[in-house]
C-alpha cells in the first residue's frame, strides 16, 4: 500500500503564485519576433505569386484585390501581435519552481517544480544567434504538451538559469 | 524441466516453438508489404497466375524459415551482475545489456498453442536504454517464471528503499510470480457478455469501415479502378430497403465483433493484489498476465455508459508511466468492475482512501451558458441564411445537431465536480456516462493555468494538471480559487519526499 505523510497543511502559509513579479524577456526578443513575422509574410506573398503559375486566375480581379487586402490585414495583426506580446511574456524563478506566462488574449501560466524536471536544453535559432539570444527548454515526464520552452532569453541568462536549475535538480536527486 | 536445475547465469535459448512464432511473424510482415503485388497476381489475367502465386508462396516460406532458424540459434540470454545480457541478430550480430534497474514492467502472454507446448511469451518494458521493449517469443514456462521471479525480487528489494530511504532487509520469498494474491475481481462468462454488449460499438463499426477502406486502397494500388465499379453498383442496387438493411446489418456485425473481441480478451479475467502490485490475468486463447506496480500507477480513473450503468459495471483504468526518459504512458483497463470492486481497488492502492473527505465543488455555470448562447446565435444565423436562400432541408439537421451539442454540454456541466484535499485530487465528469479520476497530489509533474478572453473578463480560469500517466483538466473555475488550488498542489509536490515513480 502506498503510504502518505500526515502533516497538516496551514493554508495561510502556502506561498502564492499571485504575489510573483515576472521578469520580462530580452528586448531583442521583440526584434526577433518582428523579423520572423516579416519573413513569414514575405513567404506568404511569394507563395501567392508562385501559385499563379498553376492557377492564373488568382491574379485577376477581384482575387488579386481580395488577397492584397487580406494580406495587409493579416500582416498588420501579426506584426501588432509580435510587438505587443513582448510585454505579456515573462518568467519567474522561485526557490522550488520556475514559472512562465504568455499570451495577450489567450493567457497561459505554466509552473514546473524543480523536483519534477527531467532535463534541460539550451538552443539557438539562426535569428536568435544574431541577437545573442537563446531558448531554454525544460522537460518533465508529463508529456511533450507539458514541456516548457522559454524563448528570447539572453544567452548568458539562459545558461545561468540552466545551471541554477540543474544544481537544484541534482540536490533534489541526492536527497 | 526441473525448476531447481534452471541456471539463468548460463546462456539460455528460447523454446524451439519460437522458430514457428518468428516464421509466422515474418510471413505476416512480408505479406502486408507485398499485398498489392499479391492482389495483382490473383486478380490479374495472366494464365500462369497460379504458378506465380505458388512460387511466391514457396519463396516466402523458405525465406521466413531460414530467417527464423538463424534467429533462433543466434538469440540467447543470461543474467550477470543484475543485468540481462542478450545476444541476438540475424544479418548483424547484436549484444545488448538490460540492467534490472531500467526494467519497468514484465508481462507474460500465453496463447492456445503456447498452452499446449507449455511455453510463454515474456515482454519486458525498459526505460533509458537502447531497447525500449523486448520480447522473448517463446520461453519454457519454468524459465519464464524463474526470470520473472528474479526480476520481481530485485524490484521489490529496490522498492523497499522508497519512500523512507531505508534499505530493505527481508525479502519475502513467498511473494513470487506464482504466488496467488488477494483476489479482487474475477469475471465469469455472463460478466464478459455484459462487457461485450456495453462496449463502444462505434469503435467496431469504425474498424469495419477502416477494413473496407483498406481493401479499396489496396485494390487501387493493384490497378483496379474502384471508382468505375462504384457508380455501377450504386445505381443498380440503390433503394431505401437495401440501404436500411445494410445499416442494420453493419450495426449487428459491430455488436457481434465487440462481443467476440470482449470474449477473446477478457475471458477468465482475474484481478489480484500481491504485495505492492496488481496482477491482471485474462484471455480465452491468448492468456495475458500484466503487472501494475503501485509506484508506476500515476492515477486511477473509471467510466461507464448508459448500458454499463444498467448492468452495474464500470471500466477502471490504471494510468502508468514508462519513465521520464521514454515519456510514453500506458493504460491498463480492468473492465466489468462493480462499485465494490472499484472501492476495493482504491483502498488497496491508496492507504486511508476510505477515510478521506472530498469537498466537491462544481465548475462555473458559464461553462454551459456561454457555449449555449454562442451556439444558439450561430444556429439562428445559419437558419436565417438557409431560409433566405430557400433551402429548408438542412435546417432540421442543423437544429437537431445544435440541440444535441447543447444537451451534451449541459450534461458535462452538471456532472463536472472537483475536490482537493491534502493528499488527493478527485475530478468527476462525463456526459451520458460517468467519469472519475483520483490522483495523489504528489504525482503531479507540472500545472498550467489558462484563460480565454471571456474567462479573463469574468475572473475565471481553467487548470491543466500534467502527470506521467496523462493529463486532466478542470475548466471554468473562479480564478482566485484556481490560484489557491495551484498553490496548494505546488506546496505538496515540492515538499513531498515520496518518489512519484
Amino acid at each position: 500500500m502506498t503510504s502518505f505523510s500526515n502533516e497538516q497543511i496551514d493554508d495561510t502559509k502556502i506561498p502564492a503564485i499571485e504575489d510573483i513579479e515576472f521578469i520580462l524577456l530580452s528586448k531583442n526578443k521583440r526584434k526577433v519576433n518582428v523579423i520572423s513575422t516579416c519573413i513569414f509574410l514575405v513567404l506568404v506573398y511569394g507563395a501567392y505569386w508562385l501559385s499563379s503559375i498553376f492557377v492564373p486566375y488568382v491574379l485577376m480581379k477581384p482575387w488579386i484585390f481580395v488577397f492584397h487586402v487580406a494580406w495587409f490585414l493579416f500582416g498588420f495583426m501579426t506584426l501588432w501581435y509580435a510587438i505587443r506580446s513582448y510585454i505579456h511574456e515573462g518568467f519567474a524563478i522561485r526557490e522550488h519552481d520556475i514559472m512562465y506566462k504568455n499570451g495577450i488574449f489567450f493567457k497561459s501560466l505554466i509552473i514546473i517544480p524543480f523536483n519534477r524536471i527531467q532535463h534541460l536544453e539550451i538552443g539557438h535559432g539562426p535569428i536568435d544567434r544574431y541577437f545573442g539570444l537563446a531558448n531554454l527548454s525544460i522537460y518533465t515526464a508529463g508529456g511533450s504538451s507539458s514541456d516548457l520552452i522559454i524563448d528570447g532569453l539572453e544567452s548568458n541568462t539562459a545558461q545561468t538559469i540552466k545551471n541554477y536549475i540543474s544544481d537544484k535538480v541534482s540536490l533534489n536527486g541526492s536527497e | 524441466m526441473d525448476p531447481s536445475k534452471i541456471n539463468l547465469s548460463q546462456p539460455i535459448r528460447q523454446s524451439p516453438i519460437a522458430v514457428w512464432v518468428i516464421i509466422v511473424k515474418r510471413a505476416i510482415l512480408i505479406i502486408r508489404q507485398i499485398f498489392p503485388l499479391l492482389l495483382i497476381i490473383l486478380i490479374g489475367k495472366s494464365e500462369n497466375k497460379s504458378n506465380y502465386f505458388i512460387t511466391l508462396l514457396i519463396g516466402l516460406s523458405i525465406f521466413s524459415a531460414i530467417y527464423a532458424i538463424i534467429n533462433y540459434f543466434r538469440t540467447y540470454f543470461y543474467i550477470k551482475d543484475n543485468e540481462i545480457i542478450l545476444h541476438t541478430g540475424v544479418f548483424r550480430r547484436k549484444y545488448l545489456s538490460l540492467p534490472f534497474d531500467k526494467i519497468q514492467t514484465i508481462n507474460l502472454e500465453q496463447n492456445f498453442i503456447f498452452q499446449i507446448f507449455n511455453v510463454k511469451k515474456i515482454s519486458i518494458d525498459s526505460a533509458g536504454t537502447e531497447i525500449k521493449e523486448f520480447e522473448f517469443h517463446a520461453l519454457p514456462t519454468e524459465i519464464a517464471l524463474q526470470l520473472q521471479n528474479v526480476l520481481l525480487d530485485y524490484q521489490r528489494a529496490k522498492a523497499e528503499t522508497y519512500p523512507h530511504g531505508e534499505v530493505g532487509t527481508n525479502i519475502d520469498e513467498s511473494k513470487t510470480a506464482t504466488t496467488p494474491g488477494k483476489e479482487i475481481l474475477e469475471l465469469n462468462i455472463i460478466d464478459v457478455f455484459k462487457i461485450g454488449l456495453s462496449q463502444n460499438h462505434l469503435k467496431s463499426f469504425g474498424l469495419i469501415l477502416v477494413f473496407l477502406f483498406w481493401i479499396v486502397e489496396n485494390l487501387n494500388d493493384a490497378g483496379v479502378k474502384v471508382e468505375e465499379y462504384q457508380d455501377e453498383i450504386f445505381f443498380t442496387f440503390w433503394n431505401k430497403n437495401v440501404y436500411l438493411f445494410l445499416i442494420i446489418a453493419v450495426m449487428f456485425i459491430s455488436v457481434f465483433i465487440s462481443l467476440i473481441r470482449s470474449v477473446l480478451e477478457y475471458s477468465n479475467l482475474v484481478l489480484e493484489r500481491i504485495g505492492e502490485r496488481f496482477r491482471i490475468t485474462s484471455g480465452l486463447f491468448n492468456i495475458k498476465e500484466v503487472s501494475a506496480r503501485d509506484q508506476k500507477i500515476q492515477f486511477v480513473s473509471w467510466n461507464d455508459n448508459i448500458l454499463k450503468r444498467w448492468f452495474g459495471i464500470q471500466d477502471v483504468y490504471f494510468s502508468q508511466a514508462q519513465s521520464g526518459i521514454t515519456r510514453s504512458n500506458k493504460k491498463i483497463v480492468i473492465p466489468g468492475c462493480t462499485q465494490e470492486n472499484k472501492a476495493r481497488i482504491l483502498s488497496e492502492l491508496y492507504a486511508d482512501f476510505d477515510s478521506l473527505d472530498f469537498d466537491m465543488h462544481q465548475i462555473d455555470k458559464r461553462f454551459f451558458t456561454r457555449f449555449a448562447t454562442i451556439l444558439s446565435i450561430l444556429i439562428a444565423s445559419m437558419v436565417c441564411i438557409l431560409v433566405l436562400v430557400q433551402t429548408y432541408y438542412p435546417i432540421i439537421f442543423i437544429l437537431l445537431f445544435g440541440i444535441y451539442l447543447i444537451l451534451t454540454r449541459y450534461l458535462a456541466y452538471k456532472k463536472a465536480y472537483y475536490a482537493l484535499n491534502d493528499k488527493m485530487i478527485f475530478v468527476k465528469g462525463g456526459v451520458f456516462g460517468n467519469k472519475g479520476i483520483v490522483l495523489p497530489t504528489y504525482k503531479i509533474q507540472n500545472i498550467a493555468m489558462s484563460q480565454t478572453p471571456f474567462q479573463y473578463r469574468k475572473n475565471l480560469a481553467s487548470i491543466q494538471i500534467y502527470t506521467a500517466g496523462g493529463n486532466l483538466k478542470i475548466p471554468y473555475i473562479d480564478k482566485n480559487l484556481s490560484q489557491s488550488l495551484i498553490n496548494k498542489c505546488l506546496y505538496i509536490v515540492e515538499k513531498s519526499k515520496t518518489k512519484w515513480m
